[in-house]
């Protein structure tokens, strides 16, 4: 039986290595650093009212009011910033794809985030494609209410455009060369 | 049937990763705003109109809009009324003068129509004046 467990460590192990070597765990690593950044605008500088998670979360994480505001006024655009960029490090790090892959995936995220964005603007519009039985779904139920109540704001296209390239920037320095 | 290679079992475990982030990456758009507050104050939409918007309060006030809860006669009163139309399309308020001790339901004076002045936020705070009924 010890003899089986180890084997199924040394197995788990190797395959985790090899798991490491497929992807490129620099480019996954700065992402999830930046989205964990991100995060902090929704738990110190917002109002726990204003974002579906912190709400719904069952225990209270929001330290609005606890600890002073962080982030100042760029914290209104910064979350459009963050979620650009760390999802394309994500996805492009995973991936572990060359140049080409790279501006797939950051025009993908970037049209992403620009229709999430429009959407706030042409609400009516975005209400009518949203299906009714959302509101029975976990997360898609506050689609309606992420549209309705959201704010267009031409600073967060801007920060959108900005993370993008700057995204882009970041996977050229931490591109992982194949070898041949 | 041979097992399948440890090279195509991490392939696809990197193609379950990948789905998730996209997943999470739209949850997390749709999670980040739009508030999750109380379920009434979202207004509700009427296809091809457009949102319904919401009264979210109403005070009276004497003629320098300083809150007042009682008037005596010759008074004038005016009032703020705070609304929401996310859609931005709100031109005018019905409004009807009730006596407060009046249990008919029958205004003493209205319907009238105010005309608002445009729409530049979401949430409006208009400061109105009696004397445009």
């Amino acid at each position: 039986m010890p003899y089986r467990a180890a084997w199924l460590f040394i197995l788990m192990k190797r395959n985790l290595k090899a798991f490491v070597c497929m992807i490129n765990i620099r480019q996954v690593l700065i992402g999830l650093t930046v989205l964990l950044l991100g995060t902090l605008v929704y738990l110190i500088d917002r109002s726990p009212d204003q974002t579906y998670f912190v709400h719904k979360s069952f225990v209270n994480i929001s330290l609005h009011n606890t600890l002073p505001n962080l982030f100042g006024f760029i914290g209104n655009s910064l979350p459009s910033f963050i979620h650009v960029f760390s999802f394309i490090l994500i996805t492009a790090g995973l991936l572990c794809c060359q140049k080409r892959g790279y501006i797939t995936i950051c025009a993908f995220w970037f049209l992403t985030d620009i229709a999430f964005e429009l959407g706030q603007k042409f609400k009516i519009f975005s209400l009518e494609i949203i299906p009714d039985w959302f509101s029975g779904i976990l997360f898609l139920e506050n689609s309606k209410k992420y549209f309705l109540l959201g704010t267009f704001d031409l600073n967060d296209l801007i920060a959108i455009v900005f993370g993008t390239i700057l995204a882009y920037f970041a996977l050229s320095i931490t591109i992982k060369r194949r070898e041949t | 049937m041979k097992p399948p290679k440890s090279g195509s079992i991490l392939r696809i475990l990197r193609y379950i990763c990948i789905s998730c982030v996209i997943v999470l990456g739209f949850i997390s758009i749709i999670g980040s705003g739009g508030g999750g507050g109380d379920d009434a104050a979202a207004p509700g939409v009427v296809p091809g109109i457009g949102t319904v918007p919401v009264i979210n309060d109403v005070v009276l006030t004497d003629e320098n809009f300083n809150p007042k809860a009682e008037f005596a006669i010759g008074d004038t009163a005016n009032f703020m009324v705070t609304a929401t139309d996310p859609n931005r399309n709100m031109e005018e308020l019905i409004v009807e003068q009730y006596f407060p001790s009046d249990t008919t339901g029958n205004p003493f004076y209205g319907p009238d129509v105010l005309m608002l002045p445009s729409q530049s936020k979401d949430t409006m705070t208009y400061m109105l004046s009696a004397g445009q009924l």
